[in-house]
């Protein structure tokens, strides 16, 4: 049964690994249009993010993540 | 007099941001450069609690391809009112303290110690200067050093920041490596006083500010997967050492000489946390041009706190010009291992009964957390507009306090000079 179970569970993770090759398929570098917009940034928009960070900060216990530094605040 | 310090040199400091503002503006119309402008209005509520009101203004000023300056003043007024984290009994309340400066503790009862309510009357005021600089070097390093301020009427925070990045495999690649440290003054309107020491002796004027450090570094890696996603981990980890109490909140004592006692005390947490997080974010844009975007966080520090956070963003495109964005977050956190939401005497020695470290803050409870909103945007030739609005509610394991409901909404505004 536990050989049946790493069997099943190697066949998985193989066909993962394929899934994620036919994931990446890195674009040229004059293909990166797309990517260069404001909408594909990572950690969207920076105003937004910016007031997020804050309110969560001051609501919840968690307080690193996305960004490094930062202004302290009295809030937490 | 040290009130009067702090307000010195938060005002030289207001002072020289906004001549460093003034000087932006002016140089951008002399180079052939471009430059943002970010306005922004925040409305944030809680039920029958806190409501904040904040400004923004940011400006992001491209000199050159190699140099990129940002800056940003923000200012926000909070008012309202917020758990204290005592208990009291329903037939007998009193006022503590509030930051607005409404003083004193006031009001006897029980078994002789103070009766508290949550704290009334709350109004706080803050500005803070984020300033940044970002350099490229050979279209493949780049460094942005930053520097913040904030000040409150309880509170002043000094930070910087570095960050350096380096692009490989034709840019598909980018690694990043950052360092972060502040300075706070944390103070209170009716002083900082004794971790777990009984409100009772409080003496008026007899206090100090309380200070602390806080040190965070980080890494992450940003690939490139197709045209048209991206995927970025991190790690980031941290320390905060020195006064990490709040000096607002109190924890009750129930019992002692009598059963009916109620004994208050301020909270006392430890004075050093480390912290780490592990992070992961993914954008992906579909055929018809609309883009998901996932966000996990793994978080777990040296107070026993754990959490995951899930938060995923969905824009769809209403033609060229406009968007909508639904947006859902949860978060769901362990209680700290000093949490509680008040502390049984078992004798009349009630000094004796004292933990090492307790608080009865919400925030360090059991939580789980669930936001939803929607953002709508649009662009033309006035630039860029957003506005979004969000609920937020959550759910703690303890205390009369521990639900909590808020509502969001922001409105941004993004103009573009260009030459």
């Amino acid at each position: 049964m536990k050989s049946l179970f790493r069997a099943a569970l190697v066949t998985l993770l193989l066909s993962g690994c394929a899934e994620l090759q036919a994931l990446y398929q890195p674009p040229q570098p004059w293909e990166r249009d797309l990517l260069a917009r404001d909408k594909m940034s990572i950690g969207g928009n920076a105003v937004e993010a910016g007031t997020d960070d804050h309110i969560f900060f001051s609501k919840e216990a968690s307080s690193i993540g996305r960004n490094i530094g930062g202004g302290g605040c009295g809030c937490n | 007099m040290q009130l009067t310090r702090k307000k010195s040199i938060a005002d030289a400091l207001a002072l020289a941001t906004c001549s460093l503002l003034a000087q932006t503006s002016q140089s951008a119309y002399a180079v052939d450069a471009d430059m943002d402008l970010d306005l922004s209005f925040l409305e944030y509520h809680e039920n029958h609690r806190v409501r904040v009101r904040e400004m923004d203004v940011g400006a992001k000023w491209i000199y050159d391809e190699d140099n990129v300056f940002s800056g940003k003043l923000i200012t926000d007024a909070i008012t309202g009112s917020t758990p204290s984290g005592a208990l009291a009994p329903a037939s007998k309340t009193a006022t503590l303290t509030s930051p607005s400066g409404v003083s004193g503790a006031s009001g006897t009862g029980g078994g002789g110690g103070l009766l508290i309510r949550p704290i009334e009357g709350f109004v706080d005021r803050r500005v803070a200067i984020n300033a940044s600089w970002e350099r490229t070097y050979n279209r493949t390093y780049r460094t942005n050093v930053g520097a913040t301020f904030s000040n409150e009427d309880d509170y002043q925070s000094y930070g910087g920041s570095a960050t350096f990045a380096y692009d490989l495999n034709q840019k598909l690649t980018t690694l990043e490596a950052g360092v972060g440290y502040s300075y706070d003054f944390v103070g209170s309107v009716v002083g900082v006083h004794k971790e777990l020491g009984n409100l009772a002796n409080d003496i008026p004027g007899d206090y100090n500010d309380g200070e602390k450090e806080i040190f965070d570094w980080g890494l992450s890696a940003t690939q490139i997967l197709t045209r048209r996603s991206l995927v970025k981990v991190g790690y980031s980890s941290g320390t905060v050492q020195g006064y990490l109490s709040d000096p607002y909140k109190v924890i009750t004592m129930v019992g002692g000489a009598k059963p009916s006692d109620f004994n208050y005390f301020h909270e006392k947490r430890p004075n050093s946390r480390s912290r780490s997080s592990l992070n992961f974010d993914f954008n992906q844009e579909r055929e018809d041009n609309d883009v998901v975007n996932v966000y996990y966080r793994y978080y777990w520090d040296s107070w026993g706190i754990n959490s995951h956070t899930v938060d995923a963003r969905y824009r769809h495109e209403l033609g060229n010009t406009r968007y909508i964005q639904p947006h859902v977050r949860v978060y769901r956190q362990s209680a700290a291992d000093f949490f509680t939401p008040y502390i049984q005497a078992t004798s009349s020695d009630i000094e004796a009964d004292l933990p090492q470290y307790a608080s009865a803050d919400n925030r360090l409870d059991t939580m789980v957390s669930y936001t939803v909103g929607v953002k709508y945007g649009l662009s033309g030739s006035l630039g860029k507009f957003f506005a979004r609005f969000e609920m937020m509610r959550q759910i703690g394991s303890k205390g009369d306090y521990r639900n909590l409901t808020a509502e969001i909404l922001q409105f941004v505004w993004t103009l573009d000079f260009k030459k």
